[in-house]
């Protein structure tokens, strides 16, 4: 029985899924749904860990149907467990249950199949982590999107949720069709689908079109989930108008998992077949550019939850870059940062959550200054917003620092400044809308003009006028405090520097999956701790940020216009980008792919 | 965006990628010359060791069939999804479905088409049932199976008799059948993990090789899948109506 650990985070989920549906008939019985759903998203914390800690001690392979390889070769499916693959499913049940504690007050009355789509879209982010099989990876990305589009377009009552969903869909599909085409071409190539299995094949053959081509297809697939520019213009519109405990999971780890696929491929398949420099600057190219314009828009919001998400837009471009960086300390730090930014993230969203519950807006300009009563809340949102700009020793501190030693060692030290102003202007927009929202500070802000959030959240909770309900802020405070665990325990970054070790190890993955020899541990290795420095720095240029928002001075004095005449232009430009429309959405798609697969052709 | 941009540019950009896609298809090995080892390997294997004549059902639901489970609940979720978005809000009602032609005064379908629906509905029926029953011998399996014996549902609206179809929700058997045709997917495949083995493993007896009882595991899951396919469709196919011919927008009077 103890070795068979491996498939339960995905089979138990699934599992409870279609009995809650069947359940969810009995009239009056939310709670059992919600203890029920609870309950499973726990054990698969539970299962989580004790994968986490084997996998520490060895990557763990699980052959489905006991279909190990015949003469070496891999006719059935197998979970790798590596620790990074552990972590982040780990990082998704913790997120999961965080979310459905605060959904216990969330809804008004539980509604058709939420617990089971929940549950759905737990079971998916699992086996999107843990497997390592490409076709695998593709299913659970669909059942990831299918769950997730129906929970986007949760309140039918609105227009604004339908059309995200929509958006989110078409998008969504759009990148599956290129995983589709890309997994076609490998298997051409190498008649497998197991990743490790592809990888030992087209090792030591003459690279051909067809495997610089197959990698881009697949990386634009999942770059599409992993939000970055010019794929991401579907996740404003889909995480800002989804039920909060769904952005909670959207925002803190689908996104991610999108770029974590990316990385695992390229490390376990191309690495020793496609040279770096093209594949680098590429992604790194579309890293800062991502990172710049989302944190611009996520200045430019006043919906608080779009705030939100144009910041995770900001922090995928950040991931991608330092998965880009294709080295083991940046790697450890990118892990780290997932990490530290997931819970951050996770508990932002259930703080708007607590909005809607209280006020039904999230709308800056409509609450400013009316939640002074929330004092916790209130207190718990600025330190989020200084968490998000990497407040030491938060996780995203952690992270960052690691990225930004490695970016300094391997001669990108000019990336350092653009992390800076990443975390300064998501951080600042965050403290900017919560000085305001629960202190009462500062004015209406002359930047953020776009159109009031309005009406968007009244179906979704009752309004409420007495306390916050302590199940919602435990989640807020437990999040926060994992992120904060994260940063400062030596451990946290201990197990992310093995699960790096391990993820680059690209001929010890290959040999613990075709051959089953056990991956010698990597030696532990002892690193320093990042600086307070960057950390203290970043920060501190967000709450000047807010600051300059909120506070008498040159954005509210004479020099107003003449600022405001300053960036109107390149305001005007990215606001148009952001048009909101499917087709121009389409078109962006279809040129950033059109890049991708030119770059292939020409330098492969 | 203004159209003419949005065009230009989509065409612009659809013809490089074009261009990239057809020069990647061009260094793939030749038409034929597919080297894999998974077909002969798959092949050889599934006679003696699974009692299996038909690859595509074997690969399906023993070698990947763990793909299948998560298949099986992207089709679950789908309904889910869909019987989410369909379902009646809270400032809709619903009405009495009425014919559209102003000159009759209730909705009955030509007698022609009543008896073609008697008739092809129990055939339909019949041969979904074979087509789920004998997936793992003959082409067809628990999918296919499943969207014929839902077809045969659709018989029943075609022929004008809707009113019964209206009648299932999500309190209503195909409801229950659904979620346990999706369950018992994955407690077959959990059944191995009692005595020590994985996941998936095909435990069952083998049978003799070409016989209805055999290959296992395999005629269980189809029959899972069939289960959950069928039900699942009749449900969609019956949200779909109530949106459409019953359920209507309030009128603000």
């Amino acid at each position: 029985m103890t070795m068979n650990i491996p498939p339960l985070p995905v089979v138990l989920p699934l599992f409870m899924a279609a009995l809650l549906a069947a359940l969810e008939q009995l009239r009056s019985r939310h709670r059992v749904l919600d203890v029920l759903s609870l309950l499973t998203a726990l054990a698969v914390v539970i299962f989580d860990l004790l994968l986490l800690q084997r996998s520490l001690a060895a990557t763990q392979v699980y052959w489905f149907g006991d279909w190990s390889p015949m003469h070496g070769f891999p006719v059935g499916i197998a979970f790798v467990i590596d620790p990074a693959a552990a972590l982040l499913a780990l990082l998704a049940s913790l997120l999961t249950v965080a979310a459905l504690l605060f959904s216990w007050h969330h809804f008004l009355a539980v509604r058709t199949y939420y617990h089971t789509l929940m549950l759905l879209f737990l079971a998916s982010l699992q086996g999107f982590a843990l497997t390592g099989d490409l076709f695998n990876m593709f299913v659970f990305f669909e059942l990831m999107g299918v769950a997730a589009y129906a929970l986007t377009g949760y309140k039918i009552e609105e227009s604004g949720p339908l059309e995200g969903g929509l958006n989110f869909a078409v998008m969504n599909s759009l990148g599956g069709l290129m995983v589709l085409l890309g997994i076609g071409l490998l298997y051409a190539m190498t008649g497998g689908l197991n990743l490790a299995w592809i990888g030992a094949a087209l090792q030591g053959k003459p690279v051909t079109a067809a495997g610089g081509v197959a990698f881009m297809l697949l990386s634009v697939g999942f770059l599409v989930k992993g939000a970055v520019f010019p794929f991401h213009f579907w996740l404003p519109d889909a995480h800002s108008v989804a039920p909060t405990p769904a952005s909670v999971l959207f925002s803190g780890i689908m996104v991610q998992l999108g770029l974590y696929a990316v990385a695992r491929i390229y490390w376990v398949v191309f690495s020793d077949v496609l040279a770096q420099a093209p594949v680098q600057s590429a992604f790194l190219g579309i890293g800062i550019v991502t990172l710049l314009a989302g944190g611009a828009m996520a200045c430019l919001q006043r919906h608080l939850k779009r705030l939100l998400a144009y910041s995770t837009v900001s922090h995928s471009g950040l991931i991608l870059a330092g998965f880009a960086l294709h080295e083991r300390q940046a790697l450890e730090g990118t892990l780290l940062y997932i990490v530290g930014h997931g819970c951050i993230k996770g508990a932002l969203f259930i703080a708007t959550g607590i909005l809607v519950y209280h006020f039904r807006s999230v709308d800056e300009k409509q609450l400013h200054d009316r939640c002074c009563r929330l004092k916790i809340t209130g207190a718990l949102f600025l330190l989020a917003g200084l968490a998000l700009a990497g407040l030491p020793p938060f996780g995203t501190w952690a992270g960052k620092g690691i990225i930004e030693e490695s970016a300094r060692g391997l001669g990108y030290g000019w990336l350092v400044p653009f992390f800076t102003l990443g975390s300064v202007l998501t951080g600042g927009a965050v403290l900017r809308a919560g000085g305001g929202i629960f202190f009462g500070l500062g004015h209406l802000d002359p930047f953020s003009s776009s159109a009031p959030a309005s009406g968007e959240e009244g179906a979704e909770a009752e309004r409420s006028s007495g306390p916050t309900p302590v199940l919602m802020l435990l989640p807020m405070a437990l999040l926060l405090l994992s992120s904060f665990g994260a940063g400062l325990l030596p451990q946290s970054q201990q197990v992310a520097a093995l699960a790096a070790a391990r993820f680059v190890d690209r001929d010890g993955y290959r040999d613990v999956v075709l051959a089953g020899e056990r991956q010698p541990a990597s030696p532990a290795v002892s690193e320093a701790r990042p600086g307070l420095g960057g950390g203290l720095i970043a920060a501190a240029g967000a709450v000047a940020l807010a600051t300059l928002y909120l506070a008498p001075g040159p954005l509210h004095g004479r020099a107003t216009k003449r600022i405001k005449s300053l960036v109107k232009e390149p305001v005007t430009l990215l606001r148009r980008v952001h048009s909101g429309y499917i087709g121009d959405y389409v078109v962006w798609f279809t040129v950033g792919t059109a890049a991708l697969t030119l770059l292939a052709v020409l330098s492969w | 965006m203004n159209d003419r941009l949005r065009n230009t540019l989509f065409g612009f950009a659809a013809a490089l990628l074009a261009g990239g896609l057809v020069a990647a298809f061009t260094s793939l090995p030749t038409f034929g010359r597919q080297s894999g080892a998974y077909r002969a390997l798959v092949l050889e294997s599934m006679e003696p060791m699974r009692h299996a004549q038909q690859a595509v059902a074997a690969v399906t639901f023993d070698y990947r069939g763990f793909d299948t489970l998560a298949e099986e609940f992207i089709l679950f979720a789908a309904v889910a999804g869909g019987l989410l978005l369909l379902r009646r809000q809270e400032d809709e009602e619903t009405r009495e479905p009425t014919d559209q032609a102003p000159d009759r005064a209730g909705i009955e379908a030509a007698p022609a088409v009543l008896g073609l629906g008697v008739v092809m509905f129990p055939f339909t029926l019949l041969l979904g049932i074979y087509v789920v029953l004998h997936g793992h011998l003959t082409p067809g399996g628990g999918f296919q199976g499943g969207v014929l014996v839902a077809t045969a549902f659709y018989y029943v609206y075609l022929s004008g008799e809707y009113g019964d179809l209206l009648k299932i929700k999500r309190d209503h058997l195909a409801s229950h059948l659904e979620a346990a045709g999706a369950m018992s997917y994955a407690i077959i495949g959990a059944i191995p993990l009692l005595s020590g083995y994985h996941y998936m493993r095909n435990l069952f007896p083998l049978g003799v090789s070409g016989e209805l009882l055999s290959t296992g595991s395999l005629p269980l899951l189809n029959t899972a899948v069939g289960i959950e396919v069928a039900s699942a469709f009749v449900l969609l196919i019956a949200a779909f109506l109530r949106q459409v011919l019953v359920i209507r927008r309030e009128k603000k009077s």
